[in-house]
């Protein structure tokens, strides 16, 4: 009784607080650095849909073919766990079944953890002048030695602050995978299962802040009180699995292994370009990079100007027309990275058994090492439509 | 008793929520209300290719109901990457600087390439009841816009045509350009030249030496996509209004491999940006020296 007492006053006070309560200023937020909560989950597993067979799963329902028939997606064996916390079983006549027991695993370490904090936009990694930023962090990329195992075949991947499973710790690297079934109304079932190994996103980061001018790519004159975003995504895998393994997941034939997965994607920089997403009148989804503006004839464009000379680094940046686009080009403006990476390293398509255990065995098949190095979005528009038959 | 005055907790709570909030909502009627729909951004089919072997082959495809409108550069793309028999060519597509899109050398604003209804697909095969992954793509319903690379070797299908006396095919029809290598030899696997087969003296050049392309689909080699395939195997056409074709097929080999359409007619000299043969190579950054933005 006294619990819900205490429950009831305490919400009345807190109505009665609200009109004490004062907005903060983008000024006053911009001035309030590293406050912030670190989380780290410790012993961390998660393992839903199990038993498919009893019913325990997901489905998503909703979506149609193109030609307007129904399908039914069934997701089970979603799992989040620490190293080998599944694996692919030899049933000795050319198939594995997959099989998962998720181990536990520590998702950030107490001196590294994941990060919900209040940033500056001054400081010249986050080039926000005048911004409050809202930050949510992975654990930071604490070595240097790391990047390369983003953009890569970098041999040794031990440089990131989440450590690999050994003896001693289990570490903070994460297994993590699924398997779903999607069944069209008069068509095949297909199932295909995911696996991924051991996965680090040291250095991901989302931050958003709000701008009352923003207009998007479209009308000048219809300034919305946009949200923009900077994300960085960062992921390194040392092993991914796809497969198709039958509807009970005992029956899987060859499969695409991937052997050193990198991703290091930038979507927006700074307030220079920044990212935005925004519903159209007709209830779609449109995402947007802000185009790159062109230079002027009087100097810096404004909006670059602004982000530049505000910036802590002013007095050290050199800020002449060209030396700005040249810096963006090559990308090597202080505090941000303006260009994205991908790498699939010594991809085959293979028995997932066999190939676990290394090394290829005739009928496997090499597809060969592939890369994107230095990707750079001038600009960007996706807008949703309705596509369902 | 306890549920009671939990209830009428949370009860007051939004209703004084509420006070302070009602102002600003506007309620929505019926009538606007049966407006709304489901918006339907992604579809999933799946579909059989008899291949060329009479095995059949199963696709799984999901599409992203999107417009896709952008500018962007890639220092380097290179896919495939392995040793393969007959090939000094380090990879199966092997291009530095890719550029979609350009900017207006008038305006100095973008011209976006655009993409429409972009799809991730699967290929299946039976392997005595066992279901394989054998290949993987991804592609667009529909391309067009401007694409610039220094294409060091390709392995796919590019669709051009060739007007050896640039008349519009009035004297001599345009011919249909093929992949070549060094030598002039037709080839689709890492090939390094584009023209007519056996005639590299004044129809061949070098796909590292190209000026843009306009990428647009047709009916001939269908969509733009890139795929992997652990075999030779076919996939099926995707018309301009998403609508797959699996009647209509375009054959791959194993590895990776791009399909390129460019809808273009055009001559040899107009392909490599012969100055007045009507190719020409779009400036892509504002610091391209042919857009004299800077000394």
């Amino acid at each position: 009784m006294k619990r819900p007492v205490a429950l009831l006053t305490s919400l009345l006070l807190s109505s009665l607080s609200i009109a004490d309560l004062a907005p903060m200023t983008d000024e006053d937020l911009s001035g309030v650095d590293g406050a912030g909560l670190g989380i780290v989950l410790e012993d961390y597993s998660y393992h839903a849909g199990a038993d498919a067979a009893a019913g325990s799963l997901f489905k998503i329902t909703g979506i149609k073919t193109s030609d307007g028939r129904d399908v039914e997606v069934n997701v089970d064996n979603i799992f989040i766990g620490g190293k080998d916390s599944a694996q692919f079983v030899d049933n000795g006549d050319g198939t594995s079944s997959f099989v998962v027991d998720p181990t536990t695993v520590n998702i950030g370490r107490l001196n590294n953890p994941l990060e919900i904090s209040q940033r500056d936009g001054d400081d010249i990694d986050v080039r926000a002048p005048n911004k409050g930023v809202l930050e949510i962090a992975m654990s930071d990329l604490a070595d240097p030695t790391a990047d390369p195992c983003l953009k890569s075949g970098a041999a040794n991947c031990n440089g990131f602050s989440s450590r690999a499973a050994d003896a001693s710790y289990q570490g903070e690297r994460i297994d993590f995978g699924l398997e779903l079934d999607a069944a069209i109304s008069g068509g095949d079932n297909t199932p295909l299962t995911l696996y991924v190994k051991e996965a680090v996103f040291d250095g991901s980061y989302i931050r958003l802040w709000g701008d009352e001018t923003a207009t998007g790519s479209e009308n000048s004159s219809d300034q919305r009180n946009l949200t923009l975003a900077n994300i960085r995504l960062n992921m390194y895998a040392p092993d991914i699995f796809i497969a198709s393994c039958g509807l009970d997941g005992t029956t899987c034939g060859d499969a695409v292994h991937i052997k050193h997965f990198g991703l290091d994607l930038i979507v927006g920089v700074g307030e220079i370009q920044p990212a935005m997403l925004s519903v159209t009148p007709d209830g779609n989804l449109k995402l947007e990079i802000e185009a790159l503006p062109a230079p002027t004839a009087t100097g810096l464009p404004t909006r670059i100007g602004t982000v530049l000379n505000d910036q802590s680094d002013s007095a050290t940046w050199a800020a002449t027309e060209r030396d700005f686009y040249d810096s963006y080009y090559n990308d090597t403006i202080p505090g941000v990275k303006t260009k994205s990476n991908f790498y699939i390293g010594d991809p085959t398509i293979a028995n997932p058994t066999f190939d676990t255990a290394g090394g290829l065995k005739v009928g496997d098949t090499y597809l060969g090492t592939s890369k994107i190095e230095g990707m750079q979005i001038q600009y960007l528009k996706m807008t949703t439509h309705d596509i369902g038959g | 008793m306890k549920r009671v005055l939990r209830s009428s907790a949370v009860a007051l709570f939004s209703l004084v929520l509420t006070s302070h909030v009602q102002a600003e909502l506007v309620p929505v009627d019926d009538m606007e209300l049966a407006d709304y729909s489901g918006q339907a951004i992604l579809a999933i089919d799946d579909y059989q290719v008899v291949q060329s072997d009479s095995s059949t082959t199963e696709f799984l495809r999901v599409t992203l109901g999107s417009v896709i409108e952008t500018n962007a550069t890639f220092d380097k793309v290179e896919l495939g990457k392995y040793d393969r028999a007959g090939s000094a060519a380090a990879a199966d597509i092997d291009i530095d600087n890719l550029s979609l899109g350009y900017i207006d050398p008038d305006t100095y604003e973008y011209v976006p390439f655009v993409l429409t209804d972009p799809y991730m697909e699967f290929a299946f095969s039976d392997n005595a009841g066992v279901r394989e992954v054998v290949g993987m793509r991804i592609g667009a319903g529909s391309a067009s816009g401007t694409l610039t690379a220094n294409i060091n070797s390709l392995t796919g299908n590019f669709e051009l045509l060739i007007d050896h006396d640039n008349d519009g095919g009035a004297t001599t029809p345009a011919v249909a350009a093929q992949l070549l290598d060094s030598t002039g030899a037709a080839t689709n696997i890492r090939a390094t030249h584009v023209g007519v087969a056996g005639d590299c003296t004044s129809n061949c050049v070098a796909l590292n030496n190209l000026a843009s392309l306009n990428i647009n689909d047709s009916a001939a080699v269908g969509d733009m996509f890139l795929s992997y395939q652990n075999i030779d195997m076919a996939w099926a056409k995707t018309l301009n209004d998403g609508t797959i074709d699996a009647n209509s097929l375009i054959e791959t080999v194993q590895g990776a491999f791009i399909n390129l359409p460019t809808g273009m007619t055009t001559t040899s000299d107009a392909l490599i940006g012969v100055p007045g043969a009507g190719g020409n190579i779009q400036s892509t950054r504002y610091t391209d020296a042919a857009l004299g933005l800077f000394p």
